[in-house]
């Protein structure tokens, strides 16, 4: 079942007098279950697209479906609440709001939400990203990796359909990175959702059930047997 | 050159931060531009208009009797050098119509004044009248005929003489002091000033001789002589300049509170554009960096620095004098009431150089810590982003603050031109905004308990204003001082308003009657009896001189245009001749501070001098401290008595006082008058009292307590509207710190605002979330600011008019709802501008 479609998305840029297409009738479709790695050179327009996905960011032309929702049809209120119900993001700067704590920062998208469970959610979120001693601590006071961790709490405390994640650990050393990349991957697999991972990294790239490239504003999937798959995905 | 281009070109891509910066300074420095300005207008008009106000070059007065001595001295030094000279006497008297009376400021003047200018008489273009044209003639003020009735031709009664009313004055250059209206002023020849026997042993009388000298050295050799010879305190000798300034000193004090105002507003816009400034620094600190990289020095880039921060304290200080100028004209009208002239503000080379130099240092010392840091910058940051991004706080914060609060207190200690003043001043606000972040961060903690039963927009932008309150304290201080004065001005007029009011209970005379000579004391005791005027308090006044201080001889202090105005009161209580009394007991009014009070009459046996009591602000001033020894002369009787004891007096009890008091039985047989107070009465009984004085005793004045008081309520009014424009000032400065806080904190959020988007917040929650905010800081410092500001209002209650008045919060309980209500309207712009962005990606890689 498809999840996420992208039909003939365009999207271009003014520089200066000049116009600089970045998606070029893009077409996407990401089913249930499946873990997506888009990758592509710097300016190559994978940020762009991530946005687009996410709704931060509308196309000039094309669809967006997410679930059975148009996203086109909604207004920008709309869209940021469907975003906030829906639709999981991790940056790769984390991204937290520095006044909060670890828990106020997962229980963030829940209040936001109304939800009445917010700090219980938050803090079960917490512990199954390791975090639950560090609840009370503010950004300042975490690792690299810890931010990393409670972006990610965050992403899966409204239990979203899909998760977008821009190199998540791109901001990280190579060892806490693959620790995070790790309890990501599991997490979506333990939950069964969507994760769509713009990065620059084949490796990771590999471990991913299905890869595309980001050329000339159109995404190429890289065919690959089952057994090239890195990991136990 | 290029040094220089190079710094401005940096900031020609910051046009936000040079705008706001530079229009923070320019408001904090329009209410030191209009008093300067206020200030050298009053300047210029001493300078071309004093002569023509004194009518003489030099005047030397006296409010006791000239010693034939004295006469001789200063004939013999005017005549050395031909100067001409010329009497004159003042005093307060009644003067009566056939039907009606009041009190009068009498000038007796010789033929010859005034040397300089003209008095102009209504209906007579030629100026050539003079009062000696006609025998027991007199010019007389307007208010005068009309309050009395009277025209040219009027007759107009004076002690014991009868005079002919020739001419109503239309313009007198000697100008008319804040208290004319409740004594006009009439002027006779000083021949008929015996006939009306207004003048009597111990009657107060000012007894002036006005010279005309030829040069300007002439008057300053005469000056010299006059006071080496004529060296006693109670003799006042003054050229043209300072008698000019001495009757203004009512302008003077009042511009010197408001350029205090003012520094407040300056302090609290600096506080701004200090933290407008660690922005941009932050936002500069890697181009300082590139700049290092590619070979400047760290004194360069830290020059690059101090450049920029001239430039924009010469730009704002250039708009403060533009905007100064104009409105000096206008709000000129506030304070013409405290001048005897009218003052023509214009442009003055001085008053432009004074705001570059104050703009530039403030610019200086508010950016210092930042500045400072410049130096330090390191081109490794540019490898690494968390070093980047800088520290909130400078380590030079605690330097910088220390030299920040001397700039700002040396300023207020210049401006108030008193150390006094401007340490109370600084003290005052350092206290109170000490008291604002220590509150404000103490209701914060407490408002923090209760964010969890908030809806998610008011908790996150409470947990927002807890926590990053470092970040609101600018606005937080700014907002609170603003409030402190909005509150502090009609509660301390409130405060006025009860202390003064003479229909209340308190028991504030609504007359004095005073020049009561002794045998008159008794009849007119038996008057007022028969009147059933109620007599509170009648006491007895001994003109005294004070001849030595522990055996040292008291020599009069000659003043100073430098002298600061502590020095300036000081000289001018101890050069003044000394009023003296006694009483069995005191007054509810006074209170001993130290020492005793006996009030039990001296005996020669008690083997001890005679108790002194001294009013203790009097000693403070005069430096007479416990157990000192006090010498005075009393028409030529030595006396000698012994400092036991020092009271407070409450003056706004407004019952006669003294500064000195002797123990009863020493000066019982002395030369004396008396001065009674008469309780409340009815507007019918005032004037019939005041009729039956007149007619019974001419030469006994009556003072309608009420009218002078409600005059001194109409100047407090003049000047609380002259207070209360800066204070304005000083609140649009608040609200303009609020404004630039809350536009440029906003700009920097906006990725934290992006975030809330990206997590699901709509436009809605957001606006809830930044007003909460907004409305949270407001609050909270504007709430501190009233409590403070009621506090210190009921602490000048207490201190300055020891009164037992409670404050009431009733008529300024509105102002901090007011504030956080503008608060809210002025940031909604920038929250709904900032809101209405599309979410970009500007939070992806």
């Amino acid at each position: 079942m498809s999840i996420l479609s992208l039909k003939n998305i365009h999207k271009s840029y003014s520089q200066g007098s000049s116009t600089l297409s970045i998606l070029k009738d893009l077409e996407l479709e990401v089913n249930q279950g499946e873990i997506v790695a888009i990758t592509g050179q710097s300016g190559a327009g994978k940020s762009s697209l991530l946005a687009i996905m996410s709704g931060i960011d509308r196309p000039d032309s094309g669809q967006i479906i997410v679930g059975t929702t148009h996203l086109s049809s909604l207004n920008e209120n709309e869209l940021t609440q469907f975003r906030g119900k829906n639709i999981g993001i991790v940056f790769q700067q984390f991204h937290l709001v520095p006044h909060l704590t670890a828990l106020e920062n997962v229980m963030l998208p829940l209040e936001i939400a109304g939800d009445k469970r917010a700090e219980e959610k938050a803090r079960q979120s917490l512990l199954n990203v390791g975090l639950e001693a560090r609840s009370n601590h503010f950004p300042s006071q975490l690792s690299g990796g810890e931010c990393q961790r409670v972006a990610i709490a965050r992403a899966f405390t409204t239990e979203p359909e899909f998760l977008l994640a821009d190199e998540p650990s791109g901001s990280l050393d190579t060892a806490t990175g693959s620790q995070v990349m790790d309890l990501l991957f599991n997490e979506v697999k333990r939950r069964g959702m969507t994760l769509v991972i713009v990065t620059h990294s084949e490796d990771l790239a590999l471990k991913c059930s299905r890869q595309f490239k980001l050329s000339q504003g159109k995404l190429i999937e890289s065919i690959r047997p089952p057994e090239s798959i890195k990991g136990n995905l | 050159m290029n040094f220089f281009l190079r710094s401005l070109r940096e900031l020609r891509g910051q046009k936000s931060f040079v705008l706001l910066f530079c229009i923070n300074i320019t408001f904090g420095l329009v209410g030191l531009g209009l008093i300067s300005t206020w200030r050298q207008a009053f300047e210029d008009t001493i300078a071309q208009r004093s002569k023509t106000m004194l009518g003489a070059d030099i005047q030397i007065s006296t409010r006791r009797t000239w010693d034939p001595k004295e006469i001789a001295i200063i004939e013999k030094e005017t005549a050395a050098l031909g100067s001409p000279i010329a009497r004159s006497a003042t005093l307060y008297t009644m003067a009566s119509s056939a039907s009606k009376s009041r009190l009068i400021e009498l000038r007796a003047t010789e033929a010859s004044l005034p040397f300089y200018g003209q008095i102009t008489i209504k209906g007579d273009p030629s100026h050539v009248k003079r009062l000696k044209d006609q025998d027991h003639s007199i010019w007389i003020y307007p208010e005068i005929a009309t309050t009395l009735g009277l025209n040219v031709g009027s007759i107009l009664k004076l002690g014991e003489s009868n005079f002919t009313v020739t001419g109503i004055t239309e313009d007198d250059p000697a100008g008319s002091w804040a208290g004319s209206s409740v004594a006009p002023r009439a002027y006779i020849d000083i021949k008929d000033l015996q006939g009306t026997e207004l003048v009597r042993k111990g009657s107060t009388v000012w007894s002036s001789y006005l010279v005309k000298t030829a040069t300007e050295i002439e008057t300053k050799v005469i000056i010299n002589n006059l006071s080496a010879l004529l060296n006693d305190p109670g003799v006042n000798i003054v050229d043209h300049r300072e008698s000019g300034e001495q009757s203004a000193r009512l302008f003077k004090y009042l511009t010197d509170y408001l350029s205090l105002v003012s520094i407040t507003a300056l302090i609290m816009t600096g506080v701004a554009a200090s933290w407008l400034y660690r922005h941009y620094f932050r936002r500069r600190r890697k181009t300082t960096a590139i700049y290092i990289c590619l070979g400047a020095t760290r004194y360069e880039a830290f020059g690059v620095g101090v450049i920029q921060v001239l430039f924009l304290g010469i730009l704002s200080s250039l708009a403060a004098a533009t905007i100064s100028l104009s409105l000096s004209g206008v709000l000129v009208k506030l304070v013409h009431e405290f001048v005897p002239w009218a003052l023509t503000p214009a442009f003055s080379f001085g008053v432009v150089a004074k705001l570059v130099f104050i703009s530039v240092s403030t610019c200086l010392v508010v950016c210092l810590p930042w500045l400072l840091e410049t130096k330090d910058i390191s081109p490794s940051l540019l490898l690494n982003e968390s070093v980047a991004q800088g520290s909130q706080k400078s380590k030079y914060r605690f330097l910088s603050l220390g030299i920040q609060v001397l700039f700002f207190a040396g300023l207020a200690i210049l401006e108030a031109k008193s150390y006094l003043s401007g340490m109370v001043f600084s003290g005052t606000l350092i206290l109170a905004t000490l008291i604002i972040l220590l509150s404000s961060r103490l209701v914060h903690k407490v408002l923090k308990g209760f964010a969890a039963g908030l809806s998610a927009p008011l908790k996150h932008g409470l947990l927002r204003s807890v926590r990053c309150v470092e970040e609101s304290t600018p606005a937080i201080v700014s907002l609170g001082l603003a409030t402190i004065l909005t509150v502090l001005l009609p509660t301390l007029r409130d405060i006025l308003r009860t202390e003064l009011n003479v229909s209340s209970d308190r028991g504030v005379p609504s007359m004095f009657v005073f020049d009561i000579q002794d045998e008159q004391k008794a009849p007119l005791e038996a008057l007022l009896t028969e009147l059933k005027a109620h007599v509170q308090m009648i006491s007895p006044m001994i003109r005294g001189r004070l001849l030595t201080q522990n055996g040292s001889s008291v020599v009069r202090e000659e003043m100073n245009p430098k002298d600061s105005r502590d020095a300036e009161r000081s000289k001018l209580m101890r050069n003044r001749g000394y009023n003296l009394s006694y009483r069995t007991s005191l007054d509810p009014s006074e209170k001993i501070t130290s020492g005793t009070f006996k009030g039990t009459p001296f005996s020669p046996e008690q083997h001890e001098l005679p108790e002194i009591s001294v009013e203790k602000n009097f000693a403070d001033r005069t430096k007479i401290e416990m157990n000192d020894i006090l010498n005075f002369e009393i028409e030529g009787v030595e006396i000698q008595g012994k400092v036991t004891s020092l009271r407070s007096v409450k003056w706004a009890s407004f019952q006669p006082n003294f500064f000195i008091l002797f123990q009863p039985g020493v000066l019982d047989d002395a030369p004396k008058t008396w001065v009674a107070s008469i309780g409340a009465t009815s507007p019918d009984l005032k004037v019939e009292i005041q009729n039956k004085i007149v007619q019974n005793f001419p030469n006994v004045s009556a003072i309608d307590v009420e009218r002078v008081l409600s005059r001194l309520m109409e100047l407090m009014e003049k000047s609380s509207i002259a207070l209360g424009a800066l204070a304005l000032l000083c609140v649009i400065s608040g609200f303009l710190v609020l404004i630039s806080i809350t536009r440029q904190m906003l700009h920097e959020r906006e990725k934290d605002l992006l975030l809330y988007k990206v997590v699901g917040a709509d436009r809605s929650f957001l606006v809830k979330l930044l007003l909460s905010e907004i409305s949270i800081i407001a609050a909270v410092s504007s709430f501190t600011g009233l409590f403070l500001g009621l506090a210190i209002a009921q602490s000048l209650s207490v201190i300055v008019f020891q009164s037992k008045t409670i404050v009431s919060p009733g008529t300024v309980v509105w102002i901090p709802f007011l504030f956080t209500f503008f608060a809210v309207v002025l940031s909604y712009s920038s929250i709904r501008r900032i809101t209405s962005r599309p979410t970009s990606f500007g939070l992806l890689s």
